[in-house]
């Protein structure tokens, strides 16, 4: 018999045993997976989010903090205190094309829903947005709306259907094409209307800016700060500052995960160490057939491997399941709130199988260390005089 | 093997329906910056979760909700919007993150959220 075959013989030989400490190693496994695969799936919405914001510069009221900076990623109501006049100086900046914003929710059979207010002209242009259904703005004063793609589909709306926003019938003059951003869950409303509807007065939320020279990014923030007395960030300051927040969740959630490893790798050394007891007859046999220390070492790390290398398969299999099943019930706060929607094969990551297949057999082989090091130093007489 | 085979089937489906149908509870709460902004696009019966902020000074069964959310924000900028709560029993302290289940009402001064069910979550010890 080969020393595989044995291995494997012995795993198997009391199957309630192997079933009951696979399961615990799968478990442990799988909530490593899932929260590994739940924070890169946090951190490419995030770039993504970033990405289809379509701008260099943002500007806030000054003293923004980094949770209002998610939520302008997440399409969250942020507070209205930068004038119009605000807004015309930094347009007049030379080199910089601004938009104001104007972030607002709703409600579609009582299912909230993202409103912005937009300056409606310079926003297709500065977006780059392509009508799918119906037509866009014909004009700022229009009271009209145009909805994003994912929205259209979800409510079930299309050029021509009628929308209550904050009690005014509005029609919905037209659906944009996918851009795979926050704005396809996004009502838009002209800016005039919005402020209107909202009560805002002639205040938006924040201003998003290109610039044309980004050598030149940090002069255009000084020209910005100067001529408006507002907080300016760059996308790329916005993404690190946001990306800070996550990595701290994310290390939160791998420490949860980690103490489902530990807990699984205790599993396995109870395991091993009752099947060195069980075995000790087993053990002196070998011995007098003229086995080593190192063989019989090897033989319990290798049953120890074995139940890591499985229980990492299936946990692996079970966790991506998991995190893709899981993902978009999970919304209820401004950091996880990315992950919806994304429950995608895009969190299958190469990297994360065969990194949680090599620790899940990592893992196994340290706790059976112990074990078949207790198992390996039985002298013949005491092993083979064991009943 | 089988009958292991069954008692771990057993306890994935277990896990897989508890998983649902917590999953199920939470989905239809609401927060505050999710309905502050335009109570009157809701209809019916809600549930709605927030930060106990205060007490009116002139109904002692009137309190204000924050969003849980605003825990976080310390800048000057915070965008606090709260609802008004009617609640006929006993009332929430300030800090308490309570779920309420109820409808607006729509008054000559605005919306006045109406609970008929609340439950105290946590305490997040604010304002002392």
């Amino acid at each position: 018999m080969t020393l595989s075959k044995l291995v494997f013989k012995n795993i198997t030989r009391r199957r309630g045993r192997f079933v009951f400490t696979l399961l615990g190693i799968t478990i442990g496994i799988a909530s490593f997976v899932t929260f590994l695969s739940m924070g890169g799936s946090l951190k490419s919405e995030i770039n993504r989010e970033s990405a289809s914001l379509g701008a260099n510069l943002i500007v806030t009221p000054i003293g923004s903090c980094a949770y209002e900076q998610v939520s302008i990623l997440t399409g969250e109501i942020l507070p209205s205190n930068i004038t119009m006049i605000d807004v015309t100086k930094i347009q007049a900046i030379k080199g910089v094309s601004a938009v104001p914003v104007l972030t607002e929710k709703t409600a579609i059979a009582n299912k909230p829903l993202s409103v912005n207010g937009i300056d409606v002209e310079k926003m297709k242009s500065f977006k780059g947005w392509e009508i799918g259904k119906g037509a866009y703005f014909s004009g700022t004063d229009e009271a009209a709306a145009v909805v994003g793609f994912a929205a259209a589909e979800l409510f079930k709306l299309d050029a021509g259907s009628t929308i209550v926003v904050r009690g005014e019938q509005l029609q919905v003059k037209g659906v944009l094409k996918e851009t795979g951003g926050r704005d396809d869950l996004t009502v838009f409303l002209p800016l005039p209307l919005a402020q209107k509807l909202y009560k805002t007065g002639d205040k938006v939320s924040y201003m998003a800016v290109k610039v044309d020279n980004l050598a030149q990014t940090d002069s255009y923030i000084q020209q910005i700060r100067e001529a408006t007395n507002l907080g300016v960030i760059s996308d790329k300051q916005m993404l690190k500052s946001v990306l800070s927040i996550v990595g701290t969740v994310n290390i939160t959630l791998q420490m949860i995960a980690a103490v489902s490893v530990l807990a699984a790798a205790f599993g396995i050394i109870n395991t091993m160490m009752t099947a060195t007891y069980e075995r000790k007859r087993e053990i002196g046999i070998l011995q007098a057939l003229g086995a080593k220390q190192r063989t019989i070492f090897t033989i319990f790390l290798l049953e120890s491997g074995f139940y890591g290398i499985i229980g990492g398969a299936t946990g692996v299999v079970l966790g991506l399941f998991v995190s893709i099943t899981a993902a978009p019930y999970i919304t209820q706060n401004a950091f996880t709130s990315f992950v919806k929607g994304s429950g995608n094969g895009a969190l299958i990551d190469p990297k994360t199988v065969i990194g949680s297949i090599l620790f899940s057999t990592a893992v196994a082989i340290v706790a059976g260390v112990y074990p078949a090091w207790r198992a390996a130093r039985l002298s013949p007489v005491e092993a083979i005089s064991y009943e | 093997m089988k009958k292991y085979i069954y008692v771990v089937v057993a306890l994935v489906i277990g896990a897989a329906v508890a998983f649902g149908m917590a999953s199920q509870g939470n989905a239809k709460v609401l927060n505050v910056n999710d309905i502050g902004a335009d109570p009157a696009a809701f209809t019916g019966t809600i549930t709605v979760t927030g930060i106990m902020a205060g007490v009116s000074q002139t109904d002692s069964s009137i309190f204000g909700i924050m969003d849980i959310k605003e825990l976080q924000c310390k800048s000057a900028n915070c965008n606090k919007i709260f609802i008004p709560v009617k609640y006929q029993g006993q009332q929430p302290v300030v800090g308490d993150e309570v779920r309420l289940t109820g409808n607006f009402q729509k008054l000559p001064t605005g919306f006045l959220f109406t609970a008929e069910q609340m439950k105290v979550v946590k305490n997040h010890r604010i304002g002392g």
